[in-house]
């Protein structure tokens, strides 16, 4: 199903969701296995191909004439409208255009956008001059998606499987009712709020109880600092050596 | 007066005062309560203040130009700032135009009065937020120990109490294995007193 629209200036192609990986799926399963190196070569060449894959649609190419029919684009589920605004000398003002998207009886219509530099989409907020409280949607399900921002969400996606990967000797104390499981649970939730940053500080101090409370040396906080670390600087966990392993 | 600072951001000065751009540390205070909307705010503060502040561009005075209480007089390329007390003038400034820019020239002045250039405003901010930051708590605003403190507080603040004085005694232990007595009696203290909250 064409559920979202990828933006790349004033370029639209109307596509799928997991065609672009947009969410978390079997694609970053594979991916985090590879090197950064690696990733970087497999994401230039993934995002080629999508582009080169996909209809784009030059939304400035429609026509703004109110008066005309040809105005409107009716593609699949999507429907695509323009609009010029004109001042009373017949001068156009703002170029607007508008997106709908069909699913049996149900009409879901998009936020307004402007044209911007460049003939990129700029989207219509409240607070902007442009704003009609009247006629302007606010609400954003996530449908359209800027062809630049692709790489830095497939990034943060990846970098998630790896943050979690990072933490799999904690999964053991995730069960538990002490402490340890109760930080164990709590970097977890720090990774899925993505703050990456607080996790690692967490499980540094975590380590430290545990050296003092049990054992010296290596612990399952331990590999998991190590590990975090890892993905961080290196955004890269694999291959795993034994100076990061730990436990 | 003696609260007068004079604000420079290119051709454009601007008389306020140092609680009015932020300068005194009881106003930072607040943020240290919470370390991610320092990040967040600045950006408005900095455009809230620039849009509130009274500009004068200096290059559209001719001879002399009265701007509230400031008196600006120019003598080719040098400007000379006044600050009005009734009738009587007080220079508090004076700075030379040159290369597009103002260089202000040392006087001795009665009146107390801080020349702050815009671009340098947000480092003033950061050096207050961290020294509120150390008022506060003893902490450095960079290093685990505060970074620690404030995630506690924020999951005693959203009532994960158990969570917080988990972390905190984990943070502890660190600081013990760091062999740093001074900062395991801080991270002691402050768990103390979030306990007693």
């Amino acid at each position: 199903m064409k559920d979202i629209i990828i933006c790349d200036k004033g370029k639209v192609a109307l596509s799928a969701s997991d065609l672009w990986h947009l969410q978390d799926d079997d694609w970053f399963y594979d991916m985090k296995f590879k090197t950064a190196a690696e990733w970087r070569e497999i994401q230039e060449s993934e995002l080629k191909t999508l582009c080169e894959e996909h209809y784009w649609i030059d939304v400035w190419s429609i026509t703004g004439d109110l008066t005309s029919d040809d105005r409107e684009l009716r593609i699949g589920q999507w429907r695509i409208v323009r609009a010029d605004d004109k001042d009373k000398n017949g001068k156009v003002v703002r170029q607007v255009v508008f997106f709908s998207h069909f699913e049996k009886d149900y009409v879901r219509d998009m936020p307004v956008y402007k044209r911007g530099e460049d003939n990129s989409l700029v989207k219509i907020t409240p607070g902007m001059k442009e704003h009609d409280d009247l006629f302007n949607v606010d609400e954003d399900e996530g449908w359209l998606f800027y062809l630049e921002d692709v790489p830095r969400i497939w990034n943060d996606l990846r970098q998630h499987r790896l943050m979690i990967d990072a933490t799999d000797k904690l999964s053991s104390l995730f069960q538990t009712l002490d402490w340890q499981g109760r930080v164990a649970r709590l970097i977890r939730r720090l990774i899925d709020e993505r703050h990456y940053d607080d996790a690692v500080q967490t499980a540094a101090c975590a380590a430290s109880r545990f050296e003092r409370e049990f054992l010296p040396g290596d612990n399952p906080f331990v590999a998991a600092y190590k590990r975090m670390r890892k993905v961080l600087s290196m955004n890269e966990l694999y291959p795993l050596t034994n100076l990061i392993d730990g436990v | 007066m003696d609260n007068c600072v004079l604000v420079c951001d290119g051709p454009r000065v601007a008389l306020t005062t140092r609680d009015r751009i932020h300068l005194d540390d009881s106003f930072w205070h607040k943020f240290v309560l919470d370390r991610r909307s320092f990040f967040w705010d600045t950006d408005f503060m900095l455009k809230n203040l620039a849009s509130s502040l009274r500009w004068c561009d200096v290059t559209q005075v001719k001879v002399m130009h009265r701007y509230g209480d400031l008196l600006i007089r120019r003598e080719n390329n040098v400007f000379i700032f006044d600050v009005m007390q009734g009738e009587v003038a007080s220079t508090i400034a004076i700075f030379e135009w040159k290369d597009g820019q103002l260089f202000s020239v040392p006087i001795y002045s009665s009146i107390k009065c801080n020349l702050i250039f815009w671009e340098h405003l947000i480092s003033y901010w950061s050096d207050a937020y961290k020294k509120a930051i150390y008022d506060l708590y003893g902490l450095d605003w960079e290093g685990w120990p505060y970074q620690m403190f404030t995630l506690a507080r924020e999951l005693f603040d959203s009532g994960n109490y158990e969570d917080a004085h988990d972390l905190l005694r984990c943070a502890i232990a660190r600081a013990k294995i760091e062999s740093d007595d001074e900062l395991v009696s801080k991270l002691e203290n402050l768990e103390q007193q979030l306990l007693e909250r």
